[in-house]
């Protein structure tokens, strides 16, 4: 229905996007909030499923109700 | 962008620890307060907080059981707050502020490019009476009446255009590349009739008239003053008579040879400047023409000379300041009687004698023969030069209203 309609999947279905530049900065939107944070390891929890951002020296540079950024070496993202 | 508004609504650098840290965030998210920087240090997290988001944390940290301490308070408020208590400095910042504002609203030096024939102390005095000097204010300057002004003053210039660049008044001119012979003509014909006459005494080896009435030819021989093409054209009547004259600018190619001699006398003694190594340095400073030298001590030197370093103070990039630094150089020297050898001597008479021949030339003179006689007269060396030259005339006299009369 979303297809046939083509209307924006994020929306309607609450897919998170994540948004990833080289592997230093990762930008995700549409996300309920943070379940773990460490250096290596940024546990999201999005609304179907959650986020794992595994990396060094991670960091958030901003956060808000809609998006967030982090910065830090991307190692790896794993939906669970 | 977003860091300049954040600076002057002001913010927070703050410390979280506690059970939950993480919910923390949560909650700051959901209630819209904006957080960034945010920072684990393992047992506590740092992040930046805005003021307003900071008064709403309350009731987040009693919930999550988390405890909050401020680290750090940035931004202009309390930037504000802290100057407070340092009224001296605020004053004098903004009265050095207002200063800059001040001494912006002045020409400070004047830059004059483009000028060759009128030179830098002529376009001064010209300035003065403009009442434009370095210290006046910007706006009793009125760039188009002076550009005007300087236009009418001085015919040589073809285009002016001044500019204010910062403190400094920058004039650039242009001047007519075009010879002024041109514009003598021009002006001649708008009087009476010119003789062409001879300019030295000598023999006409070529002549092409052009305009006027020739009174001599080739192999004439002439004395200086001799019209050699006359202005004057007589109209004759039909009985051979004349009716009037019309007048006209002599106009001719007329190569006179002439003879042209030069002496030149040199004393063989002369004193030379000796350096005796002896040098101080002398550091100064200038407020407007006014200087004080470093050390105070004046030198004690009896014949020296003094080169000056100046370097004026700029400030914003081309804001000049009548305040000006430099170091003076005294050299202290003593004289020696020295006298000239025949080498010596013969150098600078061959110097002499080249640029004359080279003024000469510039001139159009062309050299045919040139004949030096060197001698010496108990301490005095004299110099002769006959030289042989073809010069075109061209000098042009007046045709005077007895000269007319006489014609008629």
């Amino acid at each position: 229905m979303v297809e046939s309609l083509k209307l924006p999947k994020d929306s309607m279905l609450g897919a998170s996007i994540v948004t990833i530049t080289g592997n230093t900065e990762v930008f995700v939107e549409n996300y309920k909030g943070i379940l773990e944070y460490s250096d290596e390891l940024i546990l999201l929890q999005g609304k179907n499923c959650k986020i794992e951002l595994t990396g060094k020296r991670l960091n958030i540079v901003y956060y808000t109700n809609e998006d967030m950024k982090i910065g830090g070496r991307i190692i790896g993202i794993r939906y669970c | 962008m977003l860091q300049t508004i954040q600076y002057f609504k002001g913010y927070l650098c703050i410390k979280v620890w506690g059970f939950s840290a993480e919910r923390f965030i949560n909650l700051c998210g959901n209630h819209n307060i904006l957080l960034w920087n945010i920072i684990n240090h393992g047992d506590y997290y740092t992040m930046c907080i805005t003021l307003k988001g900071f008064y709403e944390l309350k009731s987040i940290t009693k919930k999550t059981g988390t405890k909050v301490a401020i680290t750090k308070r940035c931004g202009l408020p309390f930037f504000s707050q802290r100057m407070k208590k340092r009224k001296v400095f605020v004053l004098g910042f903004l009265g050095c502020l207002l200063f800059l504002i001040w001494t912006e609203s002045f020409i400070l030096s004047v830059d004059v490019t483009g000028n060759y024939y009128i030179t830098d102390e002529v376009f001064e005095d010209f300035l003065k009476k403009q009442e434009i000097s370095p210290g006046i204010k910007k706006n009793r300057v009125d760039i188009e009446s002076l550009e005007k002004a300087i236009r009418n003053e001085y015919n040589i210039v073809t285009w002016t255009s001044a500019r204010m660049e910062g403190t400094k008044l920058v004039i650039q001119i242009k001047e007519n590349d075009l010879s002024s012979k041109e514009e003598e003509v021009e002006k001649l014909q708008e009087g009476a009739g010119y003789h062409l006459v001879a300019h030295a005494d000598g023999v006409v080896t070529s002549m092409v008239t052009r305009n006027g009435i020739p009174k001599v030819t080739v192999g004439t021989e002439v004395k200086k003053g001799d019209i050699l093409v006359e202005g004057s054209i007589p109209i004759y009547q039909e009985d051979a008579t004349v009716k009037r004259y019309e007048y006209c600018v002599a106009d001719a190619d007329v190569v006179i040879e002439s003879n042209l001699s030069v002496s030149e006398t040199f004393d063989e003694r002369y004193q030379k400047k000796v350096y005796t190594g002896r040098n101080k340095k002398r550091y100064f400073l200038r407020i407007n023409n006014r200087s004080i030298s470093f050390p105070l001590a004046s030198n004690t030197y009896e014949l020296y000379d003094v080169t000056e370093e100046l370097r004026q103070i700029q400030i914003l990039g081309g804001m000049n300041l009548p305040v000006s630094y430099g170091v003076k150089n005294v050299r202290e020297y003593r004289l020696e009687d020295r006298i000239y050898t025949k080498d010596e001597i013969k150098e600078k008479f061959e110097y002499k004698v080249q640029k004359f021949i080279q003024t000469l030339e510039e001139k159009g003179v062309q050299i045919i023969e040139k004949n030096v006689t060197i001698n010496k007269n108990k301490s005095i060396w004299k110099m002769q030069v006959q030289f042989v030259v073809n010069q075109k005339a061209e000098m042009l006299q007046k045709i005077t209203p007895q000269d007319a009369d006489i014609g008629e």
